[in-house]
């Protein structure tokens, strides 16, 4: 128990099926507060699948297994009430939704979050401040702002909206879905001076990734190789360049 | 119920008894009379009224107003929604009331019962196609008033609200006509608040070079309600509709463009909304008369718990009408297992030179966009109505926006 109260995320032989196929198939994860691990594997092997059964994605059904948040099961959790309680996904393909401003967006969820925690809603000013200051961090004019979601965002600019959101929510879980993907050189610094900031002796990031280029902005403390919906290999950071070098191909060979 | 005859026989008994107060239109009327006989009443099997019973408009309460209305106050009750900028006429039933406009140089108002001096008799369905619309015979049949605004040529006539609500426990039978002159821009409002049986017609004529902005509001309201728009649209002159509707127990607007002119246009935006066991139908026919004619219509739906929500949006290219531009584009939302929505884009085209598009969907709230609200922190419900509400706002003009027509919707983000 001493154990568990440091670990943020618990994944024990997760078992999950998307629309009837099975694709996790016993995977186990612990992360504890302050800890960065990368999610690396080829296309396909569940990475994914794994950023948004945490989150709550709808129609990824736990079938077996058991995912804990601070102590806490959230398999029977809806999206929302994980995202209050400090879970965050930084989705790879990020929705676009024509009529609502990001602002109007970014507001309401602040303002659930918070009053999940029984705060107060910031002030309208007080809101704008933040947000404008996060959007400035990252390269991004306070236009940007009162676009509508995501809507003909470029995919950077999309990518660096979600780590603006992850900076004005402040969750305790970070899932970052390939967020490294896109982006060109300029927008991978900013995006991962952003997710620097964000990285804190409280807070648990799991960088889920194809490639090794954002670990060498962003330094891991572990590095987990998934295959066909389980850990296959896990070590530090040094692994990841292990990956770079060799590919993934010995997973094909060593099955 | 009554017979069809009996219908029919009520009607002429009733327009005889309206003739002598209104005496500028005994002609007309008398047309309409004899048309409605020759037509007898309608079966209900004629395609334009599959989904909305055409019965319920040729009901009792429309031959039968009251002889002595009882008359309610002459005010504004409140349940209109605040332009800015736009000048109030009320219309009690079919009584205008433009006392409170200050009307400006070039801008004629006559009131149909009581400018018996008129400089020119009115033209009351001058461009009213009357064999696709015999709901106007019955309202011209039956009309106890009216009211014409014409609008000189080359003047800004600013913004007009007229302002629709029920005057008696008869029906509504209203006529509005709308005659703005060459290279003349006007706003126009419709507002309707009718509580009892409703049939309304709006004639407009846009002469070469002028502008009509034309907004109609429909909150939600209960009984049968039917409202023609006919617009004439002149060489280079614009009509753009951006229309909000809400359902009735059967609420059906017919509107009606002709792009006369040569290089004539209308823009037509329109947003949707039926719930509980309401209905609504828009039924747009979009005729290119003259050459480089251009329409364009947006219509956005969504239907909720038991309702049906009907659009049919028709494109007519006559022979001669080159170079026609014409799009229509019909979105919609499904919410509940039981509503339902009909919609049919139409084009029929007579010449070779033109460009034509059209489509329409019907779907579900995207879950990505759910998921992606909810993976946030916003629950559920409140998630659905921003999707709702941002679906339903991009047909929203920020003048109405301003006017808070969102507010007719309410219903729906319960």
């Amino acid at each position: 128990m001493s154990n568990s109260a440091a670990l943020l995320l618990e994944v024990d032989d997760l078992h999950v099926s998307v629309a009837g196929k099975p694709i996790l198939k016993g995977l186990s994860l612990h992360l504890a507060a302050g800890e960065v691990a990368a999610i690396m594997g080829p296309n396909g092997s569940g990475k994914s699948t794994l950023a948004n059964v945490i989150a709550g994605r709808p129609d990824y059904v736990v079938t077996r297994g058991s995912l804990r948040y601070l102590g806490t099961s959230l398999t029977d959790l809806a999206p929302e009430a994980r995202a209050r309680l400090g879970v965050f996904l930084a989705f790879q393909y990020p929705v676009e939704i024509p009529g609502v401003s990001n602002m109007e967006f970014l507001k309401a969820a602040l303002d659930s979050q918070r009053g999940a925690r029984n705060e107060e809603p910031l002030s309208a000013v007080e809101f704008m401040k933040a947000a404008r200051s996060i959007a400035a961090s990252l390269d991004l004019n306070a236009e940007f702002l009162k676009r509508g979601v995501n809507e003909g965002f470029s995919g950077g600019e999309k990518k660096r909206n979600e780590i603006l959101q992850l900076l004005l929510l402040r969750p305790k879980l970070a899932i970052l879905d390939e967020t490294d993907s896109g982006l060109d050189i300029d927008a991978l610094q900013t995006v991962a001076a952003g997710i620097n900031r964000f990285r804190g002796p409280a807070n648990g990031i799991l960088l889920v990734t194809h490639y090794q280029r954002l670990l060498d902005h962003i330094k891991p403390d572990s590095v987990h190789v998934l295959a066909d919906g389980r850990i296959v290999k896990s070590g530090d950071s040094r692994l990841a360049l292990w990956l770079e070098e060799n590919g993934y191909g010995w997973i094909t060979d060593a099955a | 119920m009554l017979s069809a005859e009996n219908f029919i026989d009520a009607v002429r008994a009733r327009s005889r008894t309206l003739d002598p107060a209104l005496p500028a239109i005994s002609d007309q009327r008398r047309t309409s009379v004899v048309e409605l006989q020759r037509i007898g009443m309608p079966t209900g099997k004629l395609e334009t009224w599959k989904y909305t019973p055409i019965r319920d408009f040729y009901a009792p309460p429309f031959a039968m107003n009251v002889d002595s209305p009882t008359t309610l106050p002459r005010r504004d009750t409140g349940r209109f929604l605040t332009f800015s900028g736009a000048q109030a006429i009320l219309m009690h039933g079919a009584q205008p009331d433009y006392s409170a406009v200050s009307i400006r140089h070039g801008v004629d108002f006559t009131n149909l019962s009581t400018d018996a001096a008129m400089p020119r008799p009115p033209r009351l369905n001058a461009g009213v196609d009357l064999n696709r619309y015999q709901l106007a015979h019955l309202n011209t049949a039956l009309l106890e008033d009216g009211l014409i605004i014409r609008i000189a040529a080359g003047i800004d006539a600013g913004a007009l609200d007229l302002r629709f609500f029920s005057n008696s426990n008869g029906a509504n039978i209203s006529r509005v006509r709308v005659e703005i002159g060459a290279g003349s821009t006007l706003r126009l409002i419709e507002q309707h608040a009718e509580d009892r049986p409703t049939n309304s017609v709006l004639e407009i004529d846009i002469a070469p070079r002028a502008t009509l902005e034309h907004t109609r509001v429909l909150p939600p309201t209960t009984p049968p309600c039917w409202y023609l728009v006919s617009v004439n649209v002149a060489a280079e002159a614009t009509y753009s509709l951006a229309g909000y509707a809400t359902g009735s127990k059967v609420r059906r607007t017919d509107i009606h463009v002709r792009l006369d002119g040569h290089h004539a246009k209308t823009d037509i935006n329109l947003a949707c909304v039926t719930h509980g066991r309401d209905r609504l139908d828009h039924q747009i026919v979009v005729e290119h008369i003259g050459v480089d004619t251009v329409s364009r219509q947006i219509v956005h739906g969504i239907a909720a718990g038991d309702s049906e929500l009907t659009f049919n949006g028709r494109i007519h290219i006559h022979p001669g009408a080159q170079r026609s531009d014409a799009r229509l584009t019909n979105k919609n939302l499904l919410l509940d297992r039981k509503a339902r929505i009909n919609t049919k884009p139409e084009l029929e085209i007579y010449a070779n030179d033109v460009k034509c598009s059209h489509g329409a969907t019907v779907g579900q709230i995207d879950p990505a966009q759910m998921f992606y609200l909810r993976a946030r922190g916003i629950d559920e419900h409140t998630a659905r109505t921003m999707l709702m509400r941002a679906f339903l706002s991009s047909r929203l003009t920020a003048w109405a926006r301003e006017a808070g027509v969102e507010t007719i919707y309410e219903e729906l983000f319960r």
